[in-house]
This record gives C-alpha cells, sequence and structure tokens, in this order.
C-alpha cells in the first residue's frame, strides 16, 4: 500500500476487519491466503502499538492532576 | 352634706395637693384590682435600655383627629415584654405600631396620668403584622401579575429562577458596618476549608429603621450601577433579639429583591419569621448559611468535575481495554488460518506445474505432483485414484 503514511487506527482496522471476514468465510484462495494472513498480522501488530501508545498518553494525562 | 370631700369645702381653700391625692384616691377607688386590656396606637416611645424602663404615649386617632391621649410607662418589672414582643414578632416596639396591653392606672400628684404596662398580647401584635404581611404579598403579585406568582403559598419570582452560575466567586454583601452578620458571613466563607477564594465587596446600609429599606434599595442599585459582573448578591443581618424585621417586609424592597438581575441570597436572621424580601429570594436562616450555601454550591461543582475527569479516564481505558480484546480475538482467528498453522497440523498443500489443487478432479492418475508438508517440499507420481469411501473412515 502506497498510502502508509496515512494509514491510522480506525483504516486498519477496518481493512483488519475485512481481511478476518474474509479468512473467517473461507473466500480466499490458497494461494494468496499466506499473503492476506501476513497483512493481517501487520495491521494486528500495527493497530497493536496504536493502542499501546494511546493507553500510555491517556495515562500520562490521567495521572497530571 | 360631705364634708370629707375637699370639693365641697369653702372656697379658696383647697391646696392643689390636696386636689391632686383627692384624685388620686378617686381613680384608685375606681381602677385598683381591675385588670384593664386597652388597645392603642403607641408613639413617642423613650426606650431606656439600662434602667429597663419604656415611656410612651398611647393614642387613639380618628382620620387626623387625635380622639384620646394618655402617657404610658413600662418599669423594670414589664420591661422583659418589650423584649418578649420583639424577639417573637421580630419588630422593633417603636412609635406607629397598634397594640393591646393590660395596663394599671396611675395618677400621682405630682406627674399626673399614666398607664403601667403589665403586659403586651403577642397575639394580637402577631396577628396585625401578619394581617399587614398578607396585604403586601398580595399587592406585589396583583402589581406584578406576570412576574411575581404563588403556587401553593410558594413565591416564584424573576430572581429566585435566575440560574446560580456554576462558580460562584465574586460576591456582592449588603450589610451593616461592624456588624454580627457581616463578621459571620465574611468568617465561614474566608476559613471554608476546602481553599477557594472569593472576592467579597461590601455595600454598607443600616438594616433597620424607617429608612432602611431604601438605603438597601439605593445599595442594590449603586451594585447595578457599579457594572461588575457579581456572581450572586448576599443581603446579610445578624441575629440577636434586637432585630426589626419591618424594612424587608416593605413592599418596594420586596419588589426590588424580587426583579433584581443578579441571583440574590438571604440571611436576614430570624427563628420564626420568614420575611416578604427572604420570599423573594434564596432564603437562608442566617449569614452563616448564606455562605455555607455558596460553599457547597461551589463543592458541588468541583466534585462534579472530578468525578467527570475520573469516568471520562475509565471510560477511555475501557474502550482501549475492549479495543485490544478484540484484536487479540482476530490475531487468534488469523493465526489459526495461516498455512504454517495448517501444516504444522498434518494438512499438505498439492501443486500440480506450480499451481495449487484444491480440486481432485484435476489430479489424474500418473500425474506429477508436488506436496508440500511443513518444512519439505516431495516431489512424486499419483499412481492410484479412486474415490474415498467417506464413512469408511468414521
Amino acid at each position: 500500500m502506497s498510502k502508509k503514511n496515512e494509514l491510522t487506527y480506525e483504516k486498519a482496522h477496518y481493512a483488519l476487519q475485512k481481511l478476518v471476514t474474509e479468512i473467517e468465510q473461507g473466500d480466499v484462495p490458497l494461494d494468496l491466503l499466506a499473503g492476506k494472513v501476513k497483512e493481517a498480522k501487520d495491521l494486528v501488530e500495527f493497530c497493536t502499538n496504536r493502542l499501546r501508545n494511546i493507553e500510555s498518553d491517556v495515562k500520562k494525562i490521567s495521572g497530571d492532576e | 352634706m360631705q364634708p370629707k370631700d375637699p370639693m365641697n369645702e369653702s372656697k379658696n381653700k383647697i391646696r392643689l395637693s390636696e386636689l391632686a391625692l383627692d384624685i388620686q384616691n378617686v381613680l384608685r377607688n375606681r381602677y385598683e384590682g381591675r385588670v384593664i386590656w386597652v388597645t392603642a396606637q403607641i408613639t413617642d416611645v423613650k426606650k431606656q435600655v439600662s434602667l429597663k424602663r419604656c415611656y410612651l404615649k398611647f393614642i387613639e386617632k380618628q382620620g387626623t383627629e387625635t380622639l384620646a391621649e394618655i402617657r404610658g410607662v413600662f418599669w423594670a418589672n414589664s420591661y422583659s415584654e418589650i423584649e418578649r414582643f420583639e424577639k417573637i414578632t421580630g419588630k422593633l416596639f417603636s412609635d406607629g405600631l397598634e397594640i393591646n396591653c393590660q395596663v394599671i392606672v396611675k395618677f400621682h400628684p405630682r406627674f399626673g396620668l399614666s398607664l403601667e404596662v403589665q403586659e403586651i398580647e403577642i397575639a394580637y401584635a402577631l396577628g396585625s403584622l401578619e394581617l399587614e404581611r398578607q396585604q403586601t404579598l398580595e399587592r406585589l403579585v396583583r402589581e406584578h401579575p406576570t412576574t411575581i406568582q404563588v403556587v401553593d403559598g410558594i413565591f416564584f419570582t424573576p430572581n429566585k429562577s435566575l440560574p446560580l452560575p456554576p462558580v460562584i466567586q465574586s460576591v456582592a454583601l449588603i450589610t451593616a458596618l461592624n456588624s454580627d452578620g457581616q463578621r459571620d458571613f465574611i468568617q465561614e466563607l474566608r476559613g471554608n476549608k476546602y481553599g477557594y477564594a472569593f472576592e467579597v465587596t461590601e455595600y454598607l446600609t443600616q438594616i433597620q429603621g424607617d429608612d432602611a429599606h431604601q438605603m438597601i434599595i439605593n445599595q442594590l442599585e449603586a451594585i447595578l450601577r457599579s457594572g461588575r459582573a457579581f456572581d450572586a448578591v448576599a443581603i446579610v443581618r445578624g441575629g440577636g433579639s434586637q432585630t426589626d424585621f419591618k424594612p424587608f417586609d416593605q413592599f418596594e424592597l420586596a419588589a426590588k429583591v424580587a426583579h433584581f438581575p443578579i441571583p440574590i441570597l438571604t440571611g436576614i436572621g430570624h427563628d420564626r419569621n420568614t420575611s416578604i424580601t427572604d420570599q423573594m429570594a434564596r432564603q437562608e436562616k442566617t449569614p452563616t448559611k448564606v455562605a455555607a450555601r455558596i460553599l457547597d454550591h461551589n463543592y458541588e461543582w468541583e466534585n462534579n468535575l472530578l468525578l467527570l475527569k475520573e469516568n471520562f479516564f475509565q471510560s477511555a481505558l475501557e474502550i482501549l481495554r475492549s479495543a485490544k480484546e478484540e484484536l487479540n480475538g482476530m490475531s487468534r482467528l488469523i493465526r489459526a488460518a495461516s498455512p504454517e498453522t495448517i501444516l504444522s497440523k498434518g494438512f499438505t498443500i498439492i501443486r500440480k506445474a506450480g499451481k495449487i489443487i484444491t480440486n481432485p478432479k484435476e489430479i489424474e492418475k500418473n500425474d506429477l505432483i508436488g506436496f508440500q508438508l511443513k518444512d519439505f517440499d516431495f516431489e512424486s507420481e499419483v499412481k492410484e485414484k479412486k474415490p474415498r469411501n467417506i464413512n469408511a473412515d468414521l
């Protein structure tokens, strides 16, 4: 994807959901499965990192009395 | 012949003191031991607080004509009646009141006729005060039908329905100089345990006496003229027995308070009565309670804010938590679907001419196929092809 710079949690989450649905429903040709799984894993990692950053930001702010 | 009667003795022989003593006797015979209740207006009231004495005049008028006038006095034995009257009615014992009281008729050869008051009928005083109050309240509603309304005995005024600002910090204080009310209010506010800061601007006035209501109105107008954005106005007066409610029952002051554009809190400090001014604004009993209400109001706001903050962060963390959970779920699903996982369970991937085959119809006997099992690739030739008997497996 060329729009890597613009990736947000929302976009990543949306793409991830779409992939998961495809995989779940068995729509993915086996040829493409490995690629799709890789893509999904990358998205999971991106989302997890985003969540960690947000969480630490929120905790930092809430600790600032 | 009545020889003992000096009036009938020979002319020019009677002395003034004899006449006076005679009058005294006549009156004593007529009135001694009699309980007399008299209703009259009082005037020329002169209290000598330290001596516990009070001189006054009883008068009865018809229009402008005075029909009767007799001096009156409270001696130390009955002076407490005045204090009781003031405490219960909330009115200063002063000129112009109409009272009903029990008197002894006295004639002194030198000081003349006077009525010595023994007791004041408080119920009568309360009755006439109440009547006056009711008339004033009715007039307020009658003259301001669109703004002042009464429902089930509770008055609704524009001032009462003004919302208090979320935080009260700037207060205009109407009070008497060096009064208990002034001191109590400021002390309670300044010494608050929360450490809230207040800006109190004092508008000093008389709070008793005939002109007091006009002076309070003047100070309300001064508050508006100042152009300052006060959060609230406090009208306070210390308690104590020497209290006069009259200014706060005046029509003009009540009407002014009812329509005043800044919320007014009153702490006029009377146990039994509620003044009419109180009924037009937010009433507390004492100056200290007005200050306490302001503190409570601010504390409530701060408390809500803290609660809101706490809830906000809890909700934010909750959103994150459920997002993480969802990600974990998806992650498990992806792992389960990945080719590595499938192969690790003993499944193989079959290719023919480099293409993954999922349909058995594409493979025939003697075909060359490759298959992948875990980390190994195999090349093989199909020796046989026959349909599976699915039931045999079970």
